[in-house]
């Protein structure tokens, strides 16, 4: 059971920095419940506690009234529609001059390997290579990276100087994917056999594992 | 909270392509919490329900120029940090305060073992205690407990650096910790310029 000490003790390490645990905050929740001292100079704290300890996702959410979300609803459609702006990643057209930039996924077992596969379960390692030699960077992009590039970039190989990346991902799914070159020309896969309007005017390509 | 929602984009995608009914899953996914962090700003629900309705307008007219890739949570409370800031934030925010305080006098005369009273007098303590800080931590306490954004959205929303966000968490906590354990009364809620 945690004391006036132990509640003090805990608010000090938070403020300089400590992240508390959901057990810690528990505890103090408890102690600050009956104890009106400790409750009148801690109260406040006691919900930034239980974010920063994970316990709630936010402070202070009082919820959205229903009939706010229908005022809201009912002022959108009054309103005329967004309207798409130039997108900010331009395509790359799929023309001859960029036949060097042939995309190709290729899906293997997970490590050529049967241990691999077995420890790895309903995963499969996906090497994604886009041959593009003028590009300074590449990086992947899709759901599965959260749409973002992050992380995602692409290597230079040595041996043929097309850019590629392994990516693990769960088998039985769909993905939707395209490539980023130079941190600004979107480029689809030109070999997927589907694609999906990304409601930008251009593509995504789709991977079905 | 990842940097992006896949959902998001799907959504975003619809609404783009037309369907504005669909506009209303992001009012859902986003609504309570743009609610929270506009009552902790603006201190009056009437006043934070405005908000709320005037943020989301904006998001929609504005959605063709948000940018696939980034995290859109940031991008919504973005426009939310900065409308609050406009909209007769202090004056509202100090005359709400002190309805609030008096309130809260009243609650705490009046022992209600409800879980729900308990809630808001933690709401209210909360709120009161994060008023007397200065903007610049302010609006960082304010993104990342209230909205419940991350460190990184929290920095993308502001236009600062992660240590930037952290740095000024750490500073806030030390100032909330003081301000929490003062008596109740309206806090100076400055305004101020992002350095």
């Amino acid at each position: 059971m945690m004391e006036c000490e132990g509640a003090a003790d805990l608010v000090a390490r938070w403020k300089a920095g400590g992240q508390p645990t959901a057990d810690q905050t528990r505890a103090f929740s408890r102690h600050l419940a009956g104890c009106p001292s400790c409750r009148a100079v801690h109260g406040g704290l006691q919900a930034l506690l239980q974010r920063d300890a994970g316990e709630r996702e936010s402070v202070g959410d009082p919820g959205l009234p229903a009939a706010l979300e229908d005022r809201i609803m009912d002022a959108i459609h009054r309103v005329p529609a967004p309207r798409r702006a130039t997108r900010a990643l331009p395509r790359i057209p799929l023309r001859a001059g960029l036949a060097a930039a042939a995309v190709l996924v290729v899906a293997i077992g997970v490590g050529a390997g049967l241990a691999l596969r077995a420890r790895a379960g309903a995963y499969l390692t996906v090497s994604f290579v886009l041959d593009t030699p003028e590009a300074r960077s590449v990086a992947v992009v899709g759901d599965f990276t959260g749409w973002k590039t992050s992380g995602y970039e692409l290597s230079r190989r040595a041996t043929d100087g097309k850019w590629q990346i392994a990516v693990r991902l769960r088998r039985d799914r769909s993905y939707t994917y395209g490539f980023v070159v130079d941190g600004e020309r979107w480029v689809p896969d030109p070999g997927a056999p589907e694609t999906v309007e990304d409601g930008f005017g251009g593509v995504n390509s789709i991977l079905r594992l | 909270m990842g940097i992006e929602n896949p959902d998001d984009v799907v959504v975003i995608q619809r609404v783009l392509g037309g369907d504005a009914d669909a506009f209303r899953l992001l009012v859902q996914r986003y609504g309570a919490r743009l609610r929270g962090f506009c009552l902790a700003r603006l201190g009056d629900p009437d006043e934070a329900d405005d908000a709320v309705q005037d943020v989301l307008l904006r998001a929609y007219r504005s959605l063709g120029t948000y940018r696939l890739g980034t995290s859109f949570a940031s991008w919504l409370f973005a426009i939310a940090a900065n409308r609050v800031r406009t909209r007769r934030g202090r004056t509202v925010a100090r005359e709400a305060l002190v309805r609030r305080a008096a309130d809260e006098a009243r609650t705490a005369a009046t022992p209600d073992p409800s879980d729900q009273a308990v809630v808001r007098m933690e709401r209210e303590e909360v709120r009161r205690a994060v008023a007397g800080l200065s903007w610049p931590l302010r609006v960082v306490v304010e993104l990342y407990y209230f909205a419940g954004l991350s460190v990184a959205e929290t920095g993308s929303a502001l236009g600062l650096g992660h240590e930037a966000v952290k740095s000024r968490l750490l500073r806030a906590r030390r100032e909330l910790s003081r301000l929490a354990a003062e008596p109740a009364q309206p806090g100076p809620g400055g305004e101020g310029i992002l350095p």
